[in-house]
């Protein structure tokens, strides 16, 4: 058992990443010239799908001890399968970008670079197998998308929402480097598999545990869970929808990444009664979401909180991570990303340039004037709420799955309950779009690029709930995640 | 070979191809375009089950065509894939080739509809459920061909909803089948439990190794026979099959006659391995087949409406085919539904081009000598008659026959009533033949008793209609000589399908007995058809007013009173139940939830409250979420 060099660089693992990294340098350097926002999103995309060729080269290698840096970034399986759930995040949230910059008049070339980096960020927390990595990986990802929320120059609310994130988030780092330090004093190590070992036995678990609690609640910030969810609703709320759509996905993926890899391997050496802790801010977090998000009118506020609740369901894999909550957890983020991103990209198409105008309302009478954009809206709040044939009610069953595993039946069934609440507020769009009369003018922006993103969605999450083996399968890789340590 | 034989899993895409085209845009096709879609789907499909068959039969082996793994959960694996051997490939022919001709008949029959691009939709999508149920290489994908040819025929016997009497019969067919559907599902999930898998060649494979005659495999047979009673219309779950002929005529000619109501007998042809080892079970089937074939061929003489004859006949007949499967004939009971979709979809469409040509009239007692003005109709009509009514060198004889044999030289129903399974079907023999000269001389022959507004529109129905019969009138000729005596010549269907199947045990009496069972059965069929020709063109009127005056001819009416009985037993206790469970579900559960409900917002309220918008609200909420879990480290660090 001996440690790898630190200064052994697998490119192979390294290549999404750095090309996250190129294009987003290019991007910047072109947006120069630019005359539009559009030119930098094309070379964005194309950034994108070569970091995704990259990663799905690697992920069907079968090299999965891959790592570079001693361990420090990992190329395993999840690493990987989540890397592309980013990628495809990312993307999503390009193509839905395309037109509504310039539509809503906010088309500086800075935006694709910054989403690019902050992908990057999510990117490499996701591949992270030491606490440093992760929060250098967080700290890139976050602080483009604080800017990101800001972006609406001029309009308050965005301002606000930016300024908001950015407090909060500042909270969040110190707590999750507050709480890296004390692990780092009781094991005297980063690499999440070096503490967990060297906490074997060792009597200073608790001092390891308050850090691991810090830790927890720091991620627990950017995966909004509750009680540290507060700022996502005002965020959501104010930032501008198409980086609600990015940041929706793709930070949620990557602090949960983060999240499940420091369950899976340091939170067992520390004392049992964090996950207990952890059990609890999962049933809240489960409440909370799910019952804020049936008393709100605005389709984005409601959304925000639906996010939260998803957040309480994955959650629910963090306390399997053994018992094949990874698995789960990655599926479900999957899912999560294809049908979260959807239902706001056709909330971009239905609200007003402003991003005002999300008001339930606005749905009524959808099914007849856009009957398209309203039946994919149908399926992704069906899929959101986990009807079966869809991917969201796969995801819902392997985590419930895990969870009973795992030994926590009260938390499962307190998610099949939370989940029929959230039926409720789903099912309320789907009988706006069908059952109600429109009092709006018909919906008349339409955008080709936002098109591919939600088809793009529609096809996945109807193909993630038919035939969801192959990617489960693939997923299932258990005890690697460990990274070979 | 095996590439070519591969390309047959296309066939039900196909036909699912033409449902989504003709349910999407059907609405903005022109008239004969739906209909040419969904025929051109089913022809196409025709044509790769003949592939399939030729290809099948050079090699002699089953193919399989998978497509990867359903699910897994922990050691259970369910692969989902086709099975195509001598008998899968058997069915698929028969459904695309009568389902083809049935197709393109539709479209002269359904002209002017207002449906008519829903109605080819529908058809589609039967055809291609009916065409995974018998392809399917798990009883779970067999499943959902069972279920989807069962939303079908639910669909197209309500085609004309607005009618709640078809709507009705609707809804009774759907019930009527779940109970059916419940004994699959049993049948399932007692065929895991004991052979740990739903494939069915594995199950097939173990069968043998299972000891021989057990309560369980029995149970599992059991099961399996009312799946098989509840689709294919058997006692006592034959009560929808009449009311089923509410849908369009080609509907009931293509479900209720020539494919779907075969299922049952697929079924257990396809599970054969495990009734092979459940002999109490498979004799079972055979006195159920049998009691069905008499009961609804009694029923038969007492009807008046032209299809709901042929309806009984239809549940008659599949009677023989349950009866053949039950005493291990395999092979006789598949080789009559091969002959039976010929000349019962003939017998359905020559009822369906009369109905055309007298502009909705279904009463026999107001039709009569149509034969003089509908030729090509009345021809072909009467040689399904003949067909069906087991006269010799056509081809209901000779499976009929088979079938007829095979109960009396039976080893597994030896020692539980061969012979007096035998009597009963060469009674109902006789009773078909007399029915159906009575079906063929009211309609056809004999005085004209048509209204006159009626009377001056009769015409031939148009090519696109008589074409398909004249080919179903060919074959309803010619495919009985796959399958003759096999004392006389070879057996090609019953070497074919021996491939697939099980063997059942029969014992080979002498060459001469065969011979006086062979005579015994034309004799029976000609004074079934004497005794027609006595009582209605000898006796005119007269004779068949007072036979319709006895206690007999009033159950034949009635149909026993089945469905009576069944209304007094289910359906009423049924609304009883449902209005008791209303009345508490409104007083008590309603109430009570409503009371609860106002909680829920109470909650949301409170946790919105909480949301005040104001950053240092937000953080405080964030240190005394961290400062909570730091507490709880020290508290545990104390209490240690």
């Amino acid at each position: 058992m001996s440690f790898p060099g630190v200064l052994d660089i697998d490119w192979n693992v390294m290549a999404p990443a750095v090309s996250l990294l190129i294009t987003a340098i290019v991007a910047l350097v072109f947006g120069l010239s630019a005359r539009d926002s559009r030119g930098p999103a094309a070379v964005a995309l194309i950034g994108v799908l070569t970091a995704g060729i990259f990663a799905v080269a690697h992920l069907f290698s079968g090299n999965e001890s891959a790592a570079s840096f001693g361990l420090r970034y990992l190329g395993d399986v999840p690493a990987t399968a989540l890397t592309l759930v980013i990628l495809l995040g990312t993307a999503m949230a390009i193509l839905v970008s395309w037109d509504q910059l310039e539509r809503g008049g906010m088309g500086q070339p800075e935006y694709y670079p910054l989403m690019l980096l902050s992908a990057l960020g999510a990117v490499v927390m996701a591949s992270a197998g030491d606490l440093i990595t992760l929060i250098l990986g967080l700290e890139i990802m976050s602080l483009p998308a604080y800017a990101l929320s800001a972006w609406r120059t001029r309009d308050r609310q965005s301002e606000e929402a930016g300024m908001k994130y950015f407090l909060l988030g500042a909270f969040g780092s110190a707590m999750l480097i507050y709480g890296t330090a004390l692990l780092y004093g009781a094991s005297g190590s980063f690499v999440y598999g070096a503490v967990a070992a060297a906490l074997q036995g060792g009597n200073l678990t608790l001092l390891a545990t308050a850090g691991g609690a810090l830790v927890l609640a720091g991620l627990g910030f950017k995966a909004a869970l509750a009680p540290f969810h507060q700022w996502a609703p005002d965020v959501y709320t104010g930032a501008p929808t198409v980086v609600v759509t990015f940041m929706s996905v793709v930070i949620k993926v990557g602090a949960f990444a983060a999240l499940l890899r420091i369950a899976a391997t340091v939170f067992p050496a520390l004392q049992p009664w964090l996950l207990t802790a952890l059990a609890v801010i999962v049933a809240l977090t489960l409440v909370v979401g799910n019952f804020t998000a049936l008393m709100q009118r605005g389709l984005k506020r409601m959304l925000a909180y639906s996010s939260v609740a998803h957040a309480g369901y994955l959650g629910l894999a963090l306390l399997a991570a053994n018992h094949g909550g990874v698995a789960a957890a990655a599926f479900y983020l999957s899912v999560y990303a294809l049908m979260n991103a959807g239902a706001f990209a056709v909330l971009t198409l239905v609200t007003d340039a402003s991003d005002h105008g999300d008001d339930l309302e606005r749905f009524a009478g959808l099914g007849r004037t856009r009957p398209g954009l309203a039946a994919a809206m149908a399926v992704f709040m069906l899929s959101l709420g986990g009807i079966p044939l869809l991917g969201g009610f796969t995801g819902k069953v392997l985590v419930f799955q895990a969870t009973i595993d795992a030994g926590h039946v009260w938390l499962a069934v307190l998610g099949i309950a939370t989940s029929v609440v959230a039926l409720f507020y789903y099912f309320r769009v789907i009988a706006y779009m069908y059952f109600r009369e429109s009092s709006h003018a018909p919906h008349t922006f339409r955008s080709t690029p936002a098109r591919v993103a939600i088809a793009v969605a529609l096809v996945g999450t109807v193909l993630l709930g038919i035939l969801p083996g192959w990617w489960h399968t693939l997923l299932s890789v258990g005890p690697r995640f460990l990274a070979g340590y | 070979m095996t590439d070519l034989v591969q390309w047959a899993a296309l066939a039900p895409l196909l036909a699912l191809a033409g449902a989504f085209v003709n349910g999407l845009f059907g609405r903005s096709l022109k008239e004969p375009a739906p209909g040419i879609v969904g025929s051109v789907a089913v022809g196409a499909g025709f044509v790769l089950s003949l592939i399939a068959f030729f290809g099948v039969a050079g090699t002699g082996e089953a193919v399989r065509v998978g497509f990867g793994d359903f699910l897994t959960a922990g050691s259970f694996t369910l692969a989902l894939g086709f099975h195509l051997d001598q008998l899968s490939v058997l069915m698929m022919l028969i459904i695309t080739g009568v389902g083809f001709l049935i197709h393109v008949y539709s479209i002269g029959y359904m002209h002017g509809d207002p449906g008519y691009s829903r109605y080819f939709a529908q058809l589609n999508l039967f055809v291609a459920s009916m065409l995974v149920l018998v392809m399917a290489d798990s009883f779970v994908l067999m499943f959902v061909g069972w279920e989807g040819v069962g939303v079908c025929s639910f669909l197209l016997i309500g085609f004309w909803y607005r009618d709640l009497a078809n709507a009705s019969a609707g809804r009774k067919a759907f019930i009527v089948n779940r109970v059916g559907d419940v004994g699959f599902l049993l049948a399932m999930f007692l065929t895991f439990k004991v052979f740990g898998s739903l494939d069915i060649q594995t199950v097939s494979a173990m069968a043998p190794t299972m000891l021989y005659g057990s309560a369980v495999l029995t149970g599992i047979g059991l099961l399996y026979l009312l799946a098989a009673a509840g689709k294919s219309a058997q006692l006592p779950l034959h009560v929808w099959l009449p009311d089923a002929m509410a849908g369009p005529t080609p509907v009931s000619a293509l479900i209720h006659a020539a494919t779907m109501v075969t299922a049952g007998v697929y079924l257990i042809a396809r599970t054969s391995a495990v009734y092979a080892v459940a002999p109490g079970a498979l004799a079972t089937v055979a006195w159920v087949g049998v009691l069905t074939a008499l009961v609804a061929a009694i029923a038969a003489v007492g009807q008046t409406d032209i299809k709901r004859i042929l309806a009984y006949s239809t549940i008659s007949q599949v009677g023989f085919m349950i009866a053949a499967v039950g005493a291990g004939a395999y092979w006789a009971g598949i080789f009559h539904v091969l002959t039976h979709a010929f000349f019962k979809a003939l017998l359905f469409l020559g009822a369906g081009s009369v109905i055309h040509a007298l502009g909705g009239e279904q009463d026999v007692r107001k039709m009569g000598g149509l034969g003089r003005r509908m030729k090509v109709t009345g021809t072909t009509a009467l040689i399904a008659t003949l067909a069906i009514a087991g006269v010799p060198f056509l081809s209901g004889f000779f499976s009929k026959d088979a079938i007829v044999v095979a109960t009396f030289t039976s080893g597994v129903l030896g020692g539980v009533g061969g012979e007096v399974l035998y009597a009963l079907l060469m009674i109902t023999a006789g009773i078909t033949a007399f029915y159906m000269f009575r079906w063929y001389y009211l309609v056809f022959a004999g005085e004209e008793r048509l209204e006159r507004a009626v009377s001056d529109k009769v015409h031939e129905s148009p090519s696109v209609m008589t074409v398909p019969l004249v080919i179903l009138a060919v074959g309803s000729v010619l495919v009985g000589y796959l399958g003759l005596p096999a004392f006389l010549a070879d057996n090609r269907i019953a070497a074919w399908l021996g491939h697939a199947t099980a063997a059942g045990e029969f014992s080979h009496p002498s060459v001469a007995t065969e011979w006086l069972l062979l005579l015994a059965s034309v004799l029976v069929a000609f004074i079934g058809l004497a005794l027609g020709y006595w009582v209605y063109v000898v006796g005119k009127g007269a004779m068949a007013r007072r036979l319709g005056n006895t206690p007999l001819a009033g159950a034949s009416r009635g149909a026993f009173g089945v469905d009576a009985l069944y209304k007094a037993l289910f359906v009423d206790t049924g609304s009883g139940t449902a209005e008791a469970v209303t009345l508490l579900d409104r007083e008590v559960v309603d109430r009570g939830l409503v009371g609860l409900s106002g909680v829920v917002p109470l909650i949301g309220g409170l946790l919105r409250r909480w949301q005040s918008g104001q950053v240092r609200a937000y953080a405080f909420a964030m240190l005394l979420g961290a400062a909570g879990l730091l507490a709880a480290v020290a508290l545990v660090g104390v209490l240690k």
